[in-house]
Formats: C-alpha cells, structure tokens, sequence
C-alpha cells in the first residue's frame, strides 16, 4: 500500500486520447487534481503526485469481499455501483445495540481497516444512498424513521439517482432540490415532460425515495433460512474458541430447527476478521440433519482450515439449505432395517465427502444402455434420486472390473469374425485357451448424449493359457468394408475383467 | 455310633472333598488359559459387543481351508490382507477377496441392507478398472449397496478406510492401496476390532511389507476348466491360493473352484492328483514287460 494519507496520490487510466487522472485523493484534490484530468497537467500542478494504473477488476474484489464481511451485520448485503454498499439492517440492529450504535461500530471499523467511508441511514434504500453521498460534512447521518422527506429536501438533484440527460432537463425547467420536486402535484410534474420515460423515471426514483415504491435489495448471497450469531467483545485467534462457538452456535441453531420440524442439509460456518476479511467452511450432509453431534462432527475435520487472520470478533453459522425432518425420523423404529442401514451410512457419508470432497463418495445409478459402460454411471452418494432402472435382465456374464476406457490390444484371429486366437495388452502376449461369444452389442443411435455413436461391437470371454480371463470386444464389422463408404478396419479392444 | 463317622472315613470324605475340588480347580485353570490363549490370538473386544454380535468368525465352507484357520475360520475383528502372485494376478485377488466376503455376507445377518464402502487410489483404478456393478451382481452383491471412494491420494484412501472401519454400520470395508506401513494396518486392525468390521486389504504384489493383518493371502489364477457344456467355454474360476501368514493357524496351498451359481468354493483335490498321474504318464511306457528282457 501507498502512504496515501500523507502525499499526493492518484489513480490513473489510458483512454484513446492518452493516460487521465481516475481518482485522486484529498491531498490531490487539494492541490488542484481533478477527475478526468490529463496526467501531463497533473504533474504540472503537481509534481510530487505519485500515480497508479486502476485496476477496476481488483476493485470489484475488494467490494464484494467487503461486502461478505458486512455481512457480519446482517444477511442481506448487496453491492452497488462500483463504489457503494446496501445493507439491510432490518431486525438486526438490536445485535449491535441499535442503529446509531451499528453505524458508528461500522464508520469505527471500516476506518481501522484502512477504508474512507460515508454511511447513511434511513427508511428506503434510495434515502440512504442519498443521505450518504450528498448529506453535508458527517461521515455518517442517521435519518429518523419516518423523517425522510424533510431530511432530503435541501438535497440535490443528483442524489435521486437519474440519468444524466433527465437530470439536465429537471436543472432546465429550473428544479434544484428534492424537496422542490415534492411540492409539484404529480400530475403536473410527469406533464412537463415531452418523453413519457424521462418522467415515469423521475416520479418512480422519488417514489422510491419516500417509500411509496419498493426497492428491493437482491442480497449477494440469498439469506438463510436459520442463522445464528455470536460476537466477541474482544477478537478471539485459538482453534479452541472456534470449537466452543461453533458448538454453542449449533446447539442454538439446532434447538430452534426442531421447533419448526426442520433439518439443515447445507450449513456454512463464517469467522469474520476483525481486519476486515472473511473465512468460511461450508459442509453438506446426504440427509436433513438437527443432530448437534453429527453436524460438529462433520466441522470438526474442516475447522482448522479457517483463517483466524488477526483475529476473529463475529461468528456466524447459517443453515443455507433447509428440509423438513420430521420427529419420528429421529427414533429408531424397528422393522425397517433397509432405512436404517441408509441412516448409519449417511453420516459415514456425510464425513467422507465433507473432508475428501463432495463427489468423492460415489455409488452406482443404473441406466438403460446396453453399452457396458453407460449401462451405469457413478454418482455422487450425497445427491439424492434412485436407478430409473430397477430390474437387471439377466445378460451374458459381465466383468466385475471395467477398465476406465477401453484399451486397444493387437489380436491374432483364426478367422477375421471369429474369437481371437492370441492377443496382446500392455505388451505382454496372452494365448486364448477358451473363449465365449460374440456378444453382439449395436450402437445406440437414438442416444448421443454421451458422446458420438458407437460402431457395432463384439464381445468375447476369453481364458488364457494361465487361466486369466478377459472381456474384449471387436469395434466394427468386416462386411462393411466393400461397401461405398470407407469405414476403418475393425479394432479390437480390452475392455473388462474378469474373476 | 452308627450314624456317626468313623476318623478314616472322615479322612476318605476329606480326601474326596479335595480331589473335587483340586479337579474343579484345574477345569477352571485349563478353561482359562484357553481363554487366555484365544484372547491372545484375538484382539480385544468389548464384553458388551462381544455378546451382541452374532459369531466372530466365518468360514470359507472349504474344511480344509478352515482347518488351517484359528477357531476354523476367519475373523471378522481384524484386517485381512489378499495381493496377487504376479502382477497380473491382481483381479484374480480382488475376485478372490469377492468371493470371501461373498461367504462373510451369507452368514451375516441383514446383510443385504447394509453397506460395503470399497476405497481405491485412482492408481489401481487406472491400473485394473473400478468395479462393475454388474459383476458384482454376480458374486451375489447388490450392487447399490456399494459406496465407492477414489482418491488420488495414498493417505486419503487409508483415512476413508479406517473412518469405514470404525463407522461399525458397514458390512466390511475394501481397500486397495499402493503402499501402508505396519502403523497403518495396525490402526485399521485396532479399528476393525472396535466395530466388528472387517477389513479386506488389496496389497500390490510387490508390497511385502510387514502387517498387523490376521491373514494374508496370495492368489494366482489356475488355469481354468472348461464349461460342462461346451468345451471351447470357459467355466468355473479357478484359483490357486496360498496362506502365508497366518495368526494363529498354519499357512498352507490350495486350488479352489468358485462356483458361481451356488456362491460356494470347492478344493480341486483330485484333479491335482490326476494332473500330477498324466505328468507321470507322460513319457511313453511299453504296455507288455517281456518276461525274459
């Protein structure tokens, strides 16, 4: 970082016509720096002004890693513009111990971090962004609930949120505080205008302010259907606390899910940095869990790879996925033993694939193919959903190993459609004793989802002279080859094998 | 008095009193010391779960087999280790290993319910496949009832086995691995015993690594039989095994037939006879001596 505070700064970008002043900061303002200046002109003002290339997309990361860690806060944060925040403190700034006291904790933090800040608050959205961006001196204002029209009046135009065309017409019909605007009849406000659009703009933005009109706030991260919320008068850095909050968190969490019958099946576990970042550990379970035990269980593999940073003053655990689980779900109830098997797996589940990752644990789908390999597919074990096949018509014997892919071996056939007679994989040559076939498998040409058609092909058991037996298959078919297209010669593979 | 003793019958009673009891005694010594011997050969298990579960032990059904075997079959409490002959006998060991635990689930109660987590590296994956469902179906197995992990590390597929091991809900837990040290299979052991589950260890056959495993067994296919049909067709698996080590029993050679149909082995006894007459007979021999040379 740049001593910013104390010199002139300013961040620069290249346009068509040459490098221009982006944005300078208060010491650069101060000497003269303005947006949208030239850099040569700059330098002329002032030559001590030290500048950087602006990275917009770094700058976006920055905000939205704010934004998370706003989120201590309250769950609903959004990102505005490419310099702004929405917070939804709705019914939680009781937490903080009321809104004035959210607001300075927040003006307080944001400037330890390193971050120059002005906040508003007020009823809508639209009041607080005008609030903070056009409200006097104060890095934060308030407004009273039920105050914002008489708070906004003696602001600006340009705190409404318009087009900058729409706003050069209000400026032209001699308009230049909201609180003007709120003394005209609608009516004959929207008839000034000679477009219909510049003025439903107009009337929509100011309902907007006043709270006649919604603005809803699309939350970067949907909000949780549980959370629950510490917060540390000091910030805490020993795994040992995590482990205790996470286990009061969860024992309060669980406690409130099985008043709503509810069972989580995604929660995430976020330690807010004191300096402003955010680490999380997300874990997933294969069915709707309430059980404290199993759900710190599942953490506890993961918790150690949370960041403390330089201390951690806010931890909050929410249940981002939620399903209904009933009561009886939880007793042991006899008979079912099928059931109760799939519930003992489940949590062996839950923590193989908490730790090794969610697509690690997998079992097998049936699915109705007669090629081999997409006859069943591997699927992970957390995702729900059964085999569309249940039935197995009985089939020729089939491998209990399938190699990946097939693999091309060179063989030597009695007859060109016949078994083979000597075959050789992985450059060892094998000596077919017996053999059984050909399995005739035809391609599936109503199905190319899993890739381009197959050729027709032929499957062979076949018995080495050690006694070791093979699944291979011939690709192809030799009566093709006289025919007006010029299909390749057949090739024979390996492709199983068996006991 | 005649109701009363006389001194030398008080001396015989006395006499008697203690040979009863000096043999009750040694029955009650020798009972324990074969409890202790049995413990010994065993590993620890809770009395409580000890009594809850069904039988410790399965056999192969293959009398000669179970008779090496301590207690005349194999432990479900402990890690047992199968790797092929060569190379290229690692599918015969895993077929082998199949067919074992094949036997283990007949005898199991609710087996069909529960679940059988097999662990791979993506090494032996690319080296011999994954299993097939369909295959499986044919040892027995339903196989929905499988949970497959991969991992492309070593470490991991060995953490998944042992969190298997101890999660006791599983039937058994199969592991192929390329490499694990004596602490390794030690902690698989001790978890294995904790929670009933076997554990069934697909060794690479160059890993001669020393093993805390019960029994370790070497497979090598045989060359096969023909089907009793068709003589070009391949028929029942055969299979030479061998037991190497064994705890407390005493390792040994056969050649099983794995009877596909009736998920049964069979010892192929007197073929080896035969085959060992026709090495015989192989050299031509008059059929008439003359009596004078």
């Amino acid at each position: 970082m740049h001593p910013v505070e104390a010199d002139p700064f300013a961040l620069v970008c290249k346009d068509a016509s040459g490098v221009r002043i982006s944005a300078p900061n208060a010491i650069a303002r101060k000497g003269g720096v303005s947006e949208g200046m030239r850099l040569t002109d700059a330098r002329a003002l002032l030559p001590t002004l030290v500048t950087e290339i602006r990275d917009f997309e770094a700058e976006a990361r920055a905000l939205q890693g704010l934004a998370n860690w706003c989120r201590r806060y309250a769950p609903v944060v959004s990102v505005d513009g490419v310099d702004g925040l929405w917070i939804d403190i709705t019914g939680a700034a009781h937490l903080c111990g009321g809104e004035d006291a959210l607001l300075s904790d927040l003006g307080k933090r944001l400037r330890t971090i390193g971050f120059a800040s002005r906040l508003g608050l007020a009823d809508t959205p639209g009041a607080a962004w005008a609030i903070a961006r056009f409200h006097g001196v104060r890095e934060a204002q308030s407004v009273p609930s039920g105050d914002v029209k008489t708070a906004l009046s003696l602001l600006p135009l340009a705190a409404l949120r318009l087009d900058p065309d729409v706003l050069l017409l209000l400026r032209r019909f001699g308009f230049k505080t909201i609180g003007a605007l709120c003394e005209i009849p609608r009516a004959s406000l929207y008839r000034r205008f000679p477009a219909g659009e510049a003025g439903e703009a107009v009337l929509h933005r100011l309902d907007q302010v006043l709270g006649l009109a919604s603005e809803p706030i699309v939350p970067l991260q949907a909000a949780p259907d549980y959370f629950e919320r510490i917060s540390f008068p000091d910030p805490i850095l020993a795994t040992e606390s995590f482990y205790r909050g996470l286990h009061e968190l969860l024992c309060r969490l669980c406690r409130r899910m099985e008043m709503d019958h509810k069972g989580a099946t995604r929660l995430t576990f976020a330690a807010y940095h004191a300096d402003g970042g955010v680490s999380q550990v997300s874990i997933a379970t294969a069915r709707p869990s309430r059980d404290a035990k199993h759900l710190e269980l599942l953490f506890r593999d993961r918790i150690e790879t949370l960041n403390p940073g330089f201390g951690v003053d806010v931890l909050i655990l929410s249940a981002d996925a939620v399903a209904r689980l009933g009561t009886d779900q939880l007793s042991l109830s006899r008979g079912a033993a099928m059931e109760r098997a799939r519930v003992d797996v489940s949590s062996l589940v839950d923590r193989l694939s908490n730790r090794l990752g969610a697509g690690s644990v997998q079992r097998i789908l049936l699915h109705e193919s007669h090629i081999p390999e997409r006859a069943e597919i591997r699927v992970p074990a957390l995702r729900g959903g059964a085999s569309a096949v249940t039935r197995c018509p009985s089939k020729p014997p089939r491998p209990f190993r399938l190699l990946a892919r097939p693999e091309v071996v060179q063989v030597l056939a009695e007859v060109p459609e016949g078994p083979p007679l000597r075959f050789t994989w992985r450059r060892v040559a094998h000596r077919v004793v017996r053999a059984e076939g050909p399995e005739r498998i035809g391609p599936e040409w109503w199905d190319q989802s899993f890739g381009p058609v197959h050729r027709t092909r032929d499957y062979y058991r076949v018995e080495d002279d050690r006694g070791r037996r093979f699944w291979l298959f011939r690709e192809g078919l030799y009566r093709d080859q006289g025919s007006s297209k010029e299909e390749p010669l057949p090739t024979w593979h390996m492709h199983g094998l068996f006991a | 008095m005649g109701s009363e003793l006389s001194p030398k019958d008080v001396l015989l009673r006395d006499r008697f009193q203690h040979a009863a009891e000096t043999s009750s005694k040694i029955t009650a010594l020798r009972g324990l010391i074969a409890a202790t011997e049995r413990h010994a050969t065993r590993k620890y298990v809770h009395p409580e779960r000890e009594a809850r579960l069904p039988s410790s032990i399965w056999c192969t059904g293959v009398p000669d087999i179970d008779g090496a075997l301590p207690e005349g079959g194999l432990s479900r409490e402990g890690v047992h280790e199968f790797s092929g002959e060569k190379y290229a006998d690692m599918p015969v060991a895993s077929a082998y290993l199949l067919a074992v635990l094949r036997r283990f689930a007949d005898l199991e109660p609710a087996s069909p319910s529960r679940y059988v987590l097999w662990c791979q590296t993506v090494r032996t994956e690319r080296e011999f496949g994954a299993p097939y469902g369909a295959g499986l179906r044919e040892f027995g197995f339903d196989p929905q009832r499988f949970l497959f992990v991969s991992s492309a590390k070593n470490n991991d597929v060995l953490w998944a086995l042992e969190e298997g091991a101890r999660a006791g809900s599983l039937l058994a837990v199969i592991g192929e691995v390329d490499t694990i040290s004596f602490t390794q299979t030690r902690r698989l052991s001790l978890a294995a015993a904790a929670a009933g589950t076997p554990v069934l260890l697909l060794r690479s056959d160059q890993d001669r690594a020393a093993s805390a495993a019960e029994t370790r067994w070497r497979v090598q296919a045989a060359s096969g039989v023909s089907d009793r049909l068709v003589s070009t067709v391949p028929g029942h698996a055969r299979w030479q095994i061998a037991l190497n080590r064994c705890h407390g029993g005493r390792p040994g050679n056969w050649t099983v037939e794995w009877e596909n149909e009736a998920h049964c082995f069979r010892l192929v006894e007197d073929l080896c006879a035969r085959s060992s007459e026709m090495a015989e007979a192989q050299f031509p021999r008059p059929c008439m001596r003359l009596a004078s040379g």
